[in-house]
């Protein structure tokens, strides 16, 4: 398939590369699952793991390597998490990122 | 995001947004980034005999606002670069302290904010300005370092989500 049809079937309404159901998720990725999906359920009161986590379960590392900056720059540090809320927002606006 | 904040204050929020990123396009087609290199802005700043004198009078409200607000003595060149034109000031300047000195949003916040746009869109003479305000409020290199960790890690989530082509699955409910 050309790159150009992976990466703009946005009208479809699809995504690029298919999500992976739980059971699908490699057993290298399973336990950040858990832990993002705990995270998730806290901050946002979902209680199915978010897509954009999900998109990563293919990669395991990658995933990871995420989950440890998004842990330290949104929940370390001296920064009220509200301001960091609205800054990460504002970022968002500003790239039409509509997730 | 919501985290206690109401509709207005995500208007508002998103309000900051429009106006730094309008500010931040301006700066960098009037070329006010390039200052610190010696390089005159693209258009000439008005003589005092082309500015009308409402604009005075705000140009003398803005020297005392913004120099409290960012510690810098002279009127910012991105207002002096404005003053030519007074509708377009006025409007400008009653907007900017609409936007950053009213409203639910604390200073430190808006600035947070400014910064992270002025960031991402790439404009040096915001950063500049943002960065004078938190640095104002006492905020220390550790703590802005904070804010380009947040700006970084969002840049990058947008990608990979704009990259993915993801269906948003978290909404607030309205």
């Amino acid at each position: 398939m050309a790159w150009r049809t992976l990466l703009f079937n946005k009208a479809n309404g699809m995504p690029t590369i298919r999500q992976l159901n739980d059971d699908e998720v490699p057993s290298a990725a399973r336990d950040l699952v858990e832990r993002i999906k705990a995270r998730e359920k806290r901050v946002f009161g979902i209680d199915e793991l978010s897509n954009v986590w999900r998109s990563m379960t293919h990669h395991p590392e990658y995933m990871h390597a995420n989950w440890e900056r998004s842990r330290a720059t949104m929940q370390r540090g001296d920064v009220p998490p509200l301001i960091k809320e609205m800054v990460s927002s504002a970022v968002s606006v500003i790239n039409a990122c509509t997730y | 995001m919501r985290m206690g904040v109401d509709e207005k204050g995500v208007t508002e929020l998103i309000g900051l947004a429009d106006h730094v990123s309008g500010m931040n396009k301006v700066a960098f087609g009037l070329m006010l980034d390039d200052e610190d290199g010696g390089v005159a802005p693209l258009l000439p700043y008005p003589k005092e005999s082309e500015i009308d004198s409402l604009v005075h009078e705000m140009l003398s409200e803005v020297e005392e606002v913004e120099g409290a607000r960012l510690g810098w003595s002279d009127v910012p060149a991105y207002w002096r670069a404005l003053a030519r034109n007074r509708h377009y000031f006025e409007s400008t300047w009653k907007k900017h302290q609409l936007i950053l000195d009213s409203g639910v949003l604390n200073p430190e916040a808006k600035a947070a904010v400014g910064l992270g746009v002025s960031v991402t869109n790439g404009s040096k003479y915001f950063i500049r300005y943002f960065h004078a305000a938190l640095a104002a409020l006492g905020w220390e290199p550790g703590l802005i370092l904070e804010i380009f960790g947040v700006v970084d890690h969002y840049n990058s989530f947008n990608t990979l989500a704009t990259g993915m082509q993801i269906e948003s699955d978290i909404r607030p409910t309205i």
